[in-house]
């Protein structure tokens, strides 16, 4: 009862906004659209009519960037303050990912000495207070660690200093960021009821598999970690990976042994004939089955019990993935990649019924 | 002459109780061809039938179970009177129900086996086809069905190595896995993995890129080399049935050759009971039996006729020409000498001619082995006919048909061999040995004039024949008046003899001449009706009318003459084809010889005279065949045979009798 009455207002309410969404034609009309002017008009016909209006097309895309953040945030605001509590709690949680990209934002401005704006209002959780003008006063790491340091993001960037110090790379900093963001989350849904447990760690936990593998991945091509440090970058509380499983995934030598550690039932079959692939080769398609993996556990959050915390996070998450997916359609088009464009199309699984 | 066998016809009345005896000695003596009296005579119709129908019907279905036994226990069950009165005594034992039980236990019993063999052989051809598919999955270690998957579609085949590179730059849009398993020039063996969402643009690459599908779906469990352990013993042990199914078959088949002649003769010589008893009728205690006995067979008969029922019979003999019976419900017994038998085949497939009538099989032997010969000059391939016609002559495990063909073959051989020797032609080659007579190409006008002399003489014999035969019938009108009588005869020779005259002897022919040869046999064909009305016999039809008849007799005549003149120059076939034959091996010997000159140019040059000896051989000897037929047939049968008479069928044990 306590559970139908704190969600049954929000839950009519993300009913709605989910029907704003983009449905698979509004989608697949996307998809053809040549130029930017044509995308504009095309999106006069949807939830986003009030950003295209009047939008001239040389800088459409560029404004797409920050109205998805300041649009996103503004729903999870919302939804946040329609909950109580914990899940109140969580979703406010969910927001400081906004603040990450941020800070992320900053510390590149820093590193290479540019000119950095700090953030619109609009666009940051303001769950805490950051001096944003540290990014561009700070003469060493050092200073801008003391100026987060009354915020969790200064102990999580505290445990990255000294990998940072030996290789130099802002990597370990933004893992660290998000790190210390998915633990605090994974914390937080710890003390949900147990329904609303149950639903956002699988959303969630599939979220949290996505960002491991690719980390491992990114690592494993590409940074060469050595492996004690690579717990660093695994988040805690995957679905189907654990930390041990990620840990091995990483120490694997081929693309087989790889799959042997980070596999899902859906594709357990497949993983012995691995032998022959390359692992640069089976990563995006392991990324895309989570990916679809993700999006059939948000529908099954959508179409289960809807008295829980499950269903606006499955909203958000939507939400979250349809502006990304516009987002990276409005690059495309701005920049005439039709390649591009095609294969945005292949692996939106918002585009297909 | 040679006419056929003189027939009487035989009316034989007896006791129903004596009936088996009579029709065992009948089929016995194989010499009656039964009629059904009624179509004979009005009386008879009164009488009442043996109804045999449904009882016969059961007996010839056994016996068409009997037929399929020996024909898969490959035993030619040549029924004989001598084998017949061997076992006769032990056929009384037999009960029709328990025989017709056990052949079809017996047929049952092999269509089992034969069913479990197709299965087995279905079976172990779709293992192998399942082996073959999997060979080339070898090496994978594990391949989960296709339906094992939720949000995958896996394509399991191969694309032409070309394609692959396409392939791969286009799936590069999709998420996909690509695996490719194997190199089997031209083709890579491949795996595919993506999305379901995607299958229909997926599907549309793969066909572009040529793809073909290797199924692999099965019962087995297991990764692809388990797979392949356990089609093979399924091939292993599918292959131990099958040598079972062959031990019991030999078994069975050892079983039904033991019996098959018992059980054979016993149905075969009960229906051909029911089969007499169909023809005969009967009263309350008697039965009338009709039938045609060659005149030489009659006594015997009669006597052991008599012996089996004691003189209590009734019987009474006439001449079929005294009781004015038609000729074409005479049976004609052919009763050629063995050498000239076989082509009583070739004479019965156009038709059988008329009681008392002229035989035709001697004049169609000799004409047709005479064209044959000519047309197919070459001692070389003579006598391969004749080799192959010895073969199948002296096999005795051939059928007699078979044997007969094989004689046949000797007799066509040894005309070409003849010719062949006459014209100097060895395998088309001219030098090996010199011509007796002529080299056909230096005397192509003399071949060719001996084919129209040739055709002359067979039109004119086909016109004497026809005449003899409706003297022998008594058809005195059409011996005169027919399109191949008398008057028509007196037509061709005297044109023919005045063309001689007038245009290769370049004699002066005076107008009355032609009018004496020609005019006259014309204008008496048109008294044909009043000759016919005069003697009383013909087709006349009163009412047709004068004019119409003088129509009709005009267009007889056009037709007698477009008739004999495309008759007769149609014989110049045969020198076309003596031609022909030297002509055929001219173009073989000429590219041998321009092969002869290169590089392995007797090999070469050999290679072409041997197959073109083969081609000619098959080809030109089938051609002559068909021709000479034609020629027979079309030229000299339609003279005189309307092929319309009976063949003479005793009832006999023999089947071939």
């Amino acid at each position: 009862m306590n559970s139908l009455s704190l969600y049954a207002n929000l839950n009519a309410k993300t009913r709605v906004w989910l029907s704003k969404l983009l449905t698979t034609e509004q989608w697949k009309i996307l998809y053809a659209c040549k130029d930017t002017r044509s995308l504009i008009d095309k999106l006069e016909n949807t939830r986003f009519a009030k950003w295209v209006k009047d939008k001239n097309s040389d800088n459409f895309a560029g404004f797409l960037d920050t109205a998805i953040f300041k649009e996103s945030l503004r729903i999870e605001r919302k939804i946040a303050r329609n909950l109580k509590e914990i899940p109140a709690e969580l979703v406010s949680l969910l927001t400081e990912e906004y603040d990450i990209e941020q800070i992320k934002r900053g510390f590149r401005a820093w590193r290479n000495k540019t000119a950095f704006i700090p953030p619109d209002k609009s666009v940051i959780s303001e769950r805490h207070l950051i001096k944003w003008d540290v990014f561009s006063s700070a003469s060493n790491i050092e200073e801008i660690m003391l100026a987060l340091i009354n915020t969790p993001y200064g102990a999580a960037l505290s445990s990255a200093k000294d990998l940072y110090r030996k290789s130099g790379s802002l990597f370990y900093f933004e893992h660290a960021l998000e790190k210390n963001l998915f633990s605090r989350i994974s914390k937080k849904i710890n003390q949900l009821s147990a329904e609303d447990r149950k639903n956002v760690r699988k959303l969630l936990g599939i979220q949290t598999d996505i960002f491991n593998v690719n980390n491992i991945l990114r690592c494993k091509l590409f940074f060469k970690l050595p492996a004690e440090e690579i717990n660093s970058i695994i988040y805690p509380d995957g679905t189907y990976f654990s930390q041990e499983k990620c840990f091995d995934a990483y120490v694997s030598k081929d693309a087989a042994e790889f799959l042997n550690h980070i596999s899902v039932p859906q594709i357990s079959g497949l993983i012995k004939n691995i032998k022959q692939v390359q692992m640069e080769d089976m990563a995006p398609f392991l990324n895309e089955i989570l990916r679809l993996l993700l999006y059939k556990e948000i529908h099954n959050a959508l179409g289960g019990y809807p008295f829980t915390l499950g269903v606006p996070l499955a909203y958000i998450l939507l939400n979250r993935l349809e502006t990304k997916q516009l987002r990276s359609l409005a690059w495309a088009v701005r920049l005439g990649k039709n390649n591009q464009i095609e294969i945005l199309k292949n692996t939106n699984p918002l585009a297909y019924k | 002459m040679n006419n056929g066998s003189s027939m009487k016809e035989l009316s034989l009345v007896i006791l129903s109780e004596d009936l088996d005896k009579v029709n065992e000695t009948i089929i016995g003596h194989a010499c009656l061809h039964p009629f059904k009296m009624d179509a004979m005579d009005d009386w008879a119709k009164n009488l009442d039938e043996f109804h045999t129908e449904s009882a016969l019907q059961e007996y010839l279905s056994v016996e068409k179970r009997i037929d399929f036994l020996c024909s898969r226990i490959n035993f030619d069950l040549n029924y004989s009177s001598a084998v017949f009165k061997k076992i006769k005594n032990e056929l009384v034992k037999l009960k029709t129900k328990d025989v017709s039980k056990q052949i079809i236990d017996l047929e049952s019993q092999i269509k089992s086996l034969d069913d479990q063999d197709s299965l087995l052989d279905e079976k172990i051809s779709n293992l192998k086809e399942l082996n073959n598919r999997y060979s080339m999955f070898e090496e994978m270690l594990e391949l989960p069905k296709k339906q094992s998957y939720s949000i995958l579609d896996q394509f399991t085949g191969k694309i032409p190595s070309s394609n692959l590179k396409y392939l791969q730059d286009n799936l590069t849009r999709h998420p996909h896995l690509l695996i490719p398993v194997k190199e089997n020039p031209p083709w890579t063996v491949v795996i595919l993995y993506s999305l379901k969402r995607e299958s229909i643009s997926i599907k549309k690459l793969l066909e572009k890129s040529n793809f073909q599908q290797i199924s692999l779906d099965t019962e087995f469990e297991g990764s692809p080399k388990d797979i392949l352990d356990k089609v093979n013993n399924n091939i292993l042990m599918m292959k131990k049935a099958k040598s079972d199914l062959v031990e019991k078959r030999k078994n069975l088949f050892e079983h039904i050759r033991k019996n098959i002649v018992i059980y054979g003769y016993f149905f075969h010589y009960n229906s051909l009971l029911l089969k007499a008893q169909k023809f005969f009728k009967k009263t309350d205690k008697t039965c009338v039996i009709s039938g045609w006995v060659p005149n030489d067979m009659l006594p015997n008969l009669i006597k052991d006729i008599k012996n089996a029922v004691n003189g209590r019979c009734y019987y009474e003999i006439h001449n079929p020409v005294d009781l004015h019976r038609s000729y074409t419900q005479v049976p004609f017994k052919f009763n050629d000498n063995k050498l000239i038998k076989p082509f009583e085949l070739l004479v019965k497939a156009y038709g059988v001619p008329n009681y008392s009538t002229i035989n035709p099989t001697p004049f169609f032997a000799l004409t047709f082995l005479l064209m044959f010969g000519f047309m197919f000059a070459d001692a070389g391939h003579g006598l391969i006919l004749v080799l192959c016609g010895l073969y199948l002559m002296l096999k005795k495990s051939f059928k007699i048909t078979v044997r007969q063909v094989g004689l046949l073959l000797v007799l066509c051989g040894s005309s070409s061999t003849f010719f062949g020797v006459m014209f100097g032609s060895v395998f088309g080659n001219e030098k090996i040995i010199a011509p007796v007579w002529i080299y056909p190409m230096r005397n192509i006008d003399m071949i060719l004039k001996i084919s129209l002399f040739f055709g002359i003489g067979m039109i004119s014999a086909g016109i004497i024949i026809n005449v003899v035969n409706f003297i022998l019938t008594r058809k005195w009108s059409d011996a005169i008046f027919h399109k191949t009588g008398l008057l028509s005869g007196f037509i061709y020779w005297g044109l023919l003899g005045l063309i001689v005259k007038s245009f290769v002897l370049k004699h002066n022919v005076p107008g009355w001449l032609w009018f004496l040869i020609v005019g006259v046999p014309i204008i008496i064909l048109f008294f044909k009706a009043p000759f016919e009305k005069i003697i009383g016999q013909g087709s006349f039809q009163r009412n047709e009318g004068v004019f119409a008849y003088l129509m009709n007799t005009v267009f007889e005549i056009v037709e007698i003459f477009m008739g004999y003149i495309a008759n007769t120059f149609s014989f110049i076939r045969v020198g076309a084809f003596a031609l022909s034959h030297v002509g055929l091996f001219f173009a073989v010997f000429n590219l041998a010889k321009m092969l002869g000159e290169g590089s392995f140019g007797t090999i070469a040059s050999t290679i072409i005279i041997i197959l073109g000896n083969i081609l000619v051989l098959v080809l030109e000897g089938m051609i002559v065949t068909i021709q000479t037929i034609r020629l027979e047939y079309y030229e000299f049968f339609s003279k005189f045979f309307p092929g319309d008479g009976t063949l003479y069928k005793p009832l006999s044990i023999q089947e071939n009798n």
